[in-house]
């Protein structure tokens, strides 16, 4: 932040008036806080990007990093630097809310309760009550549901636009997928969740898919714990990432070169795969991951070469390669961990 | 940085608005001497740090004095006192009514009840009358938004004021 604090300060006033429209000629520190907020959001903002970038390249994340130093660089002035951020801010709110409709149509909850209630229920909300110009600074959303990116450091509108192009990332990557393949694995994930908590974290750390016998046992089923109370836990309740799940399951296929139809890994399988980390380091092991996955995401890419409107740099294959890498990362330190200690069975 | 950027507004001078205002006040015999207005600004800021409020333009003093100049309970005497206490009583109750009311109002509102209510008592204003009224405001009251605070001075006044049969009795004993 370049601006001195009496070149801010009158933009705070201006602003309070309008919040008041002239009637009050004072306001609570609280308000005069979150009014200096405001400002201040709407200048990073410009700082950030400009609104021309923005709509040239039709990527506004995309311009923002590329151009961190647009106000200082034209020496705008701290009021031209809050003019020009609160159209951006405006901007990408009408951005997010567009995208938003698009995605909604055909998205896809696979009645998971966490992701359909921050999507599909809390988002509307969102644009009801986002306050563009006294509060763009409140996300006013908790976002229960975990996307891979970190958004944590961001907030507003920053927030929900990187939240929304997380969830149409992850919905491209599974409508790959039948619908009831998708279900089929959360529901076995859901399943292994509940074998760990019955056996009170010893069994297993939670994969993609589970060995055979474990599967015999329905998620359906109420199941009983040590005061004899009931509890259920299907694919509905998770909590975490829909997407990671399935990826992970499907990378493990791939790896073992087993087909998706079969969802159940055999005792040679997890022989194969134990034998396959044991025997190599930690970057092979990432590095065949990698191998993997790219064979998936090739798929998406071949797909979107056809539409001439995807740029090589926004294909899908692309976007998830950058997207799923921190969940490759850690899929080769849990696999050598496991492979290590003769437990990948447990993993998987 | 918070008390930095919110003392920098408070120390705008307000001394010029409140001198200028003594071409209003002199017709009523009320003329601020230079000291005077240094001690209403040096109380403004204190005032608004305590009831913690930022406050940005020309300020609340002024208004207010242009609204109590011609009051019958003000003369010179206690002239800067009563704007001080004023000041104080006003920002008091922007906070007490959650800022449902607009600078305007609430000034006719609280020279209304100064006026026909209090009778220039500034402890009953503060402790009673706007009391009960900021206790109205917060419970939903919007009624004295179409008269911009006037007309509304004793609607929610507990006390009665004028007992018309003691006042025939009295008489009665006095004159007959």
């Amino acid at each position: 932040m370049h601006y001195e604090m009496e070149e801010l300060i009158p933009i705070v006033g201006r602003l309070a008036e309008k919040y008041t429209a002239n009637e009050s000629t004072s306001v609570t520190y609280e308000k005069a806080e979150q009014l200096m907020g405001a400002v201040l959001y709407c200048i990073h903002e410009a700082e950030r990007q400009g609104p021309q970038e923005g709509d040239a390249s039709g990527n506004i994340e995309g311009a923002s990093d590329r151009h961190p130093l647009t106000v200082t660089e034209k020496k705008l002035s701290a009021k031209q630097a809050y003019e020009a951020g609160a159209a951006c801010v405006e901007q990408k709110t009408r951005k997010a809310l567009k995208l938003y409709h698009e995605i909604l149509p055909e998205f896809q909850s696979y009645e998971n309760e966490c992701l359909y209630d921050t999507f599909v229920k809390g988002l509307p909300e969102f644009f009801k009550w986002y306050d563009v110009k006294f509060q763009p600074q409140n996300t006013i959303l908790t976002m229960d549901y975990p996307v891979l990116k970190d958004i944590s450091g961001l907030s507003g509108i920053d927030k929900v636009y990187a939240f929304i192009k997380c969830i149409r990332l992850e919905q491209r990557f599974l409508k790959k997928f039948p619908r009831s393949y998708v279900a089929e694995i959360l529901e076995q994930y859901a399943c292994g969740i509940i074998r760990n908590m019955e056996s009170g974290g010893t069994d297993s750390e939670i994969g993609g898919a589970h060995s055979a016998e474990g599967d015999q046992d329905s998620s359906e089923t109420p199941h009983v714990d040590e005061n004899d109370a009931f509890y259920e836990y299907s694919r509905k309740d998770i909590m975490e990432n829909l997407c990671e799940i399935v990826f992970i399951s499907v990378i493990l296929h791939i790896l073992a070169r087993k087909p998706l139809s079969e969802p159940i890994f055999l005792e040679s399988e997890h022989a194969l795969l134990e034998e396959m980390c044991f025997q190599k380091e930690l970057p092979e092991i990432r590095e065949r991951l990698r191998d993997a996955a790219e064979v998936l995401f090739e798929q998406y890419d071949n797909e979107d070469a056809e539409d001439k409107e995807i740029t090589k740099k926004s294909r899908t294959g692309r976007e998830l390669s950058e997207y799923l890498s921190g969940t490759i990362d850690g899929l080769a330190a849990r696999l050598k961990t496991a492979a290590d200690c003769g437990t990948i069975r447990n993993l998987i | 940085m918070e008390e930095n950027w919110m003392v920098l507004l408070q120390q705008e001078t307000q001394m010029a608005k409140v001198m200028e205002m003594n071409r209003v006040t002199e017709k009523y015999g009320l003329v601020l001497s230079e000291q005077d207005a240094k001690l209403i600004v040096s109380e403004r800021a204190n005032a608004l740090r305590e009831q913690r409020r930022v406050e940005f333009g020309g300020g609340i003093v002024p208004r207010i004095i242009e609204e109590f100049c011609d009051s019958d309970f003000i003369d010179q005497s206690n002239y800067a006192e009563t704007m001080i206490r004023l000041q104080e009583i006003f920002y008091l109750y922007k906070n007490e009514m959650q800022d449902e009311i607009s600078d305007d109002e609430l000034l006719h509102l609280m020279k209304e009840q100064f006026e026909t209510i209090c009778f220039g008592d500034l402890d009953y204003l503060e402790g009673t009358c706007l009391s009960i009224f900021s206790q109205a405001i917060r419970a939903g009251y919007r009624g004295y938004k179409a008269s911009e605070g006037r007309g509304e001075a004793s609607r929610f006044d507990e006390v009665k004021r004028w007992d018309y049969d003691l006042y025939m009795e009295a008489l009665r004993e006095l004159f007959g």
